[in-house]
């Protein structure tokens, strides 16, 4: 359903290209509805007891994903760099 | 999504208001509502990308080998979050392979994983990405001099289509912002789909 909602929305602002004014308004709306969902995730969050004394942890798992998947990605990066885009480099 | 810091203010500005306990942090309406909200954002969200001109022309003119880089940071990411996720005993692969795939896109990213998986992994899925984007804003000169032009677009992730997108042209050059937008692009769009199929 999630991705039924994405892939409805990807055609029609490609149908709706030639009109700059729906997909402003659109994308006003898509900012707008992640403030407020980003409050009522703080809201709950913050009214969470579990969460907030485990803050500790969950900053530490976030840091060491966060490492893991920028180090994964300049590594997969720097392979495909040297094979397919040596030229590029000087 | 550009306002980052207004973000980050938003959420946090709630999670004080929730924990001095000046707003209820259980609104049942909000509970009910939030699947719905979340297919109105999706759907958003895609006009956003299918609507944006630009999208569609860097695509067109894309060349074959471009498609390998955001390929690369999805295979770099999703086998680094599982890596490292072995360090964490609390937290599964699975769980670790969606945080890894928001790419650095934290506001949907976040929003998506409380939906469908819990709010303790949701909060992990936002600080984890919001790092990645401090991270590729902060060390975008150092990745290239150390590891090529491409790094920093593969370090970004999503975010290499608008909010890293200028240490990006400054430290790679200009003549690979089409390659972050491009790169970008791809990565946001798998952002939500990625995110689904991993927890459902």
């Amino acid at each position: 359903m999630l991705l039924a909602a994405l892939f409805l929305g990807i055609v029609a602002g490609r149908l709706l290209r030639a009109h700059p004014r729906p997909i402003g308004a659109a994308e006003r709306m898509a900012a707008i509805t992640i403030y407020l969902l980003l409050f009522l995730l703080g809201l709950s969050v913050g009214g969470d007891r579990s969460i907030m004394g485990a803050l500790e942890e969950v900053g530490a798992q976030a840091l060491v994903l966060s490492v893991g998947s920028v180090a994964g990605s300049l590594l997969v990066a720097a392979i495909v760099s040297a094979r397919f885009f040596a030229a590029d480099e000087e | 999504m550009k306002n980052s810091a207004l973000l980050l203010l938003l959420f946090l500005a709630g999670v004080l208001a929730g924990s001095r306990g000046w707003l209820p942090a259980d609104l049942p309406l909000v509970e009910d509502l939030a699947f719905y909200t979340l297919l109105l954002l999706l759907f958003f969200v895609g006009i956003g990308v299918g609507g944006d001109a630009d999208t569609w022309r860097v695509v067109r003119q894309a060349n074959v080998k471009i498609i390998l880089v955001p390929a690369a940071v999805v295979v770099g990411t999703l086998a680094g979050a599982a890596a490292f996720s072995l360090l964490l005993p609390t937290v599964n692969v699975r769980e670790s392979l969606a945080v890894g795939a928001g790419f650095g896109y934290y506001s949907l990213s976040s929003i998506v994983i409380t939906e469908l998986h819990g709010q303790q992994l949701g909060v992990v899925a936002l600080l984890a990405n919001v790092l990645r984007e401090l991270m590729t804003l902060w060390l975008a000169p150092l990745f290239v001099r150390r590891l090529g032009r491409l790094a920093p677009i593969a370090a970004g992730g999503a975010t290499a289509m608008d909010t890293t997108l200028p240490v990006i042209s400054r430290f790679a050059g200009r003549d690979y912002a089409a390659v972050a937008v491009f790169s970008g692009v791809v990565l946001t769009i798998l952002v939500p789909l990625l995110i689904t199929l991993l927890l459902t």
